[in-house]
């Protein structure tokens, strides 16, 4: 029987997974970072963990994906994670520089008020 | 006693006006600011037009910045009570003197009006939001120990602890819940008092269907993080 994926991955990969759902908690609650930004982390790290658990799952998937090794499927599934990661972030740094620029402008047009009165 | 009134408000040119004279006549003891949190509708026009105490922020926070913006200022100018009335005339400011009245008498830190509390006619949203609304009075409960009843109602009362607890923390997004277990687990005394409220008057309510999910499990996971944060000593 073709194991799909070795034991000593799948605990290493269990372990990861964990220990970074832990750090991105301990991050919420300290303050450090925002929950917000912190939701498809952690929607993507749960994904991630049930599949390393559950690695028959892979099978099905890598199979939709047309990939031959499922350790590769999920090498993929995880930088795809990432990408969507990097791009909400890259919509939210855009929206919080709109406002940024809002907020620049309105400094500067009260200080022009008080000079004025 | 200096007490005011914070009305939040987005895109509330309907229903602005009669908010505020609803107040002027049933809270005459009351002061009363509008956050307009920068409405794209004639919301500051008509504020300005009618000499209303507002402050316009310059980008749009949301109500949980609003309110905030709100306790700052009723911190800044040393108010004693401070109590949300939404600027859709959901909240009706009649019982303003009630959830007064409860506070003194308890000497607790915040007065919620809920519409739960006792069973009244009078407008109690919609089914769906019924469901979540018990979901969060029964994850309040885990999480805290006290049983509240209507955990996302915006309208309440609270007093000079609380104000400056507010002013320096609010959570931003959809904050009633996340408050009120925030506020109970920091060790301030929370209660409730039965109220009626409004149907929308007007203008369109701003969580719509789509969001609701994404409200359900950010507000869950908002309020795991305050179970698992450790608050040492109570700011009281």
């Amino acid at each position: 029987m073709i194991k799909i994926l070795t034991t000593r991955l799948q605990i290493f990969f269990i372990i990861c997974v964990i220990i970074f759902i832990i750090s991105i908690l301990r991050m919420v609650i300290k303050k450090n970072l925002e929950l917000k930004y912190s939701l498809l982390w952690l929607f993507c790290a749960g994904i991630l963990l049930i599949l390393a658990i559950f690695p028959k799952l892979l099978t099905v998937i890598s199979e939709l994906m047309s990939v031959y090794s499922e350790v590769n499927a999920l090498f993929i599934l995880a930088f795809l994670f990432v990408a969507t990661i990097l791009f909400s972030l890259t919509i939210a740094l855009s929206r919080s520089s709109k406002r940024i620029r809002a907020l620049t402008q309105e400094i500067a047009l009260l200080n022009k008020r008080m000079e004025n009165q | 006693m200096k007490k005011l009134i914070i009305i939040p408000a987005f895109n509330e040119e309907l229903s602005i006006q009669s908010v505020v004279h609803r107040i002027k006549s049933s809270c005459s003891d009351y002061d009363y600011v509008i956050i307009n949190d920068c409405s794209t509708d004639n919301t500051k026009r008509i504020c300005e037009q009618n000499q209303l105490n507002v402050i316009n922020l310059p980008i749009n926070l949301g109500i949980g910045g609003a309110m905030q913006t709100g306790y700052k200022y009723a911190y800044e100018n040393d108010y004693d009570f401070a109590v949300q009335i939404d600027g859709d005339g959901q909240h009706i400011p009649d019982y303003v003197a009630a959830l007064e009245a409860y506070l003194v008498e308890t000497g607790s830190n915040m007065v919620i009006g809920s519409r739960f509390l006792k069973l009244t006619d009078g407008f109690k949203s919609t089914k769906l939001r019924r469901i979540g609304i018990s979901f969060f009075s029964w994850l309040i409960a885990k999480i805290t120990g006290v049983l509240i009843t209507d955990p996302t109602s915006g309208f309440r009362l609270v007093d000079k602890s609380l104000i400056s607890e507010f002013a320096s923390e609010y959570p931003s997004d959809y904050p009633e819940p996340e408050s009120v277990a925030f506020a109970i687990r920091k060790g301030y005394d929370i209660r409730e008092v039965s109220v009626k409220m409004e149907e929308r008057q007007g203008g369109v309510s701003s969580i719509r269907k789509l969001k609701s999910i994404y409200y359900m499990v950010k507000v869950t996971l908002a309020m795991l993080v305050v179970y698992l944060t450790n608050f040492k000593g109570k700011g009281d």
